[in-house]
């Protein structure tokens, strides 16, 4: 997966996970992410759940606000959002 | 021995706890064994017109800061220690290479990281010198992981370190 890829991923997926409108996407890093195994819904809001984890090559693709952010991380082979991750 | 070391402990900070009291401070005889400790420095038999009994050379240790520390409850791996008597009173007499070199030796960090940050800085009054090393795996930023040292210039003496680095293990694959 491309960054201009990912970057379409995580436009097309906002709404779905509540990113607001007036967030800007502001920048798409691939990253070595750790996750949390056998977690089928998306993580909201940190700490993680506890247990076994995993590490994956993803995408994370920040939209900001006014003193706000919201994160969309992106399986980088599958295209599918693992995490979403919110300022306070 | 440990019975011998175990009697004088009883007799010794039972004496001391009866002179708090008798000083009118009987709220803090539960902080004295906190706050010292008896420690064997020798160890002989003594035999004499008495039956032989065993004498014990002690010395009475105090202490002088705390030291924290912090596990991993999974792995038992350090996270971090923090020693608090070295933070305050720092400055920036020692140079930037300087707190460089004394920051990489107490950190040692691996061959995959990159120092991303190192500055002195001043938070809460307090001068120090911060490093951070950030981990690089397969040329990728790896999240969450970095090394953290601070130091105090003045001192000359690293005294906060932050260790979180692990090995990745990619999925393959269908997700766990």
């Amino acid at each position: 997966m491309t960054r201009d890829q990912a970057m379409a991923v995580a436009e097309s997926a906002r709404a779905s996970f509540g990113v607001p409108a007036e967030f800007a996407l502001k920048a798409a890093d691939k990253r070595i992410v750790e996750l949390v195994e056998g977690e089928t819904k998306v993580v909201a809001d940190l700490p993680p759940e506890p247990g076994p984890r995993y590490d994956l090559v993803a995408w994370v693709v920040s939209f900001a606000g006014p003193a706000a952010f919201v994160q969309l991380t992106i399986d980088d082979a599958t295209g599918r959002v693992v995490r979403i991750r919110r300022s306070g | 021995m440990s019975q011998e070391l175990d009697v004088a402990n009883a007799f010794y900070f039972g004496m001391l706890e009866n002179e708090i009291r008798a000083a009118g401070q009987p709220e803090a005889v539960p902080l004295l064994r906190s706050h010292a400790r008896l420690r064997l420095l020798a160890e002989r038999v003594v035999a004499g017109e008495r039956e032989p009994h065993i004498a014990l050379t002690l010395a009475v240790a105090h202490r002088l800061t705390d030291l924290d520390i912090r596990v991993d409850g999974e792995s038992g791996e350090l996270v971090s220690w923090y020693l608090g008597f070295l933070a305050p009173h720092g400055d920036e007499s020692m140079t930037a290479e300087e707190a460089i070199g004394v920051a990489t030796r107490t950190a040692n960090p691996p061959p995959d990281t990159k120092l991303e940050h190192a500055a002195y800085e001043t938070m809460g009054g307090r001068t120090i010198f911060r490093a951070r090393w950030s981990h690089e795996y397969e040329g990728m930023t790896v999240e969450d992981d970095f090394i953290e040292v601070l130091v105090n210039g003045k001192a000359r003496l690293p005294f906060a370190m932050t260790w979180r680095y692990r090995t990745p293990k990619l999925a393959t694959g269908p997700r766990p």
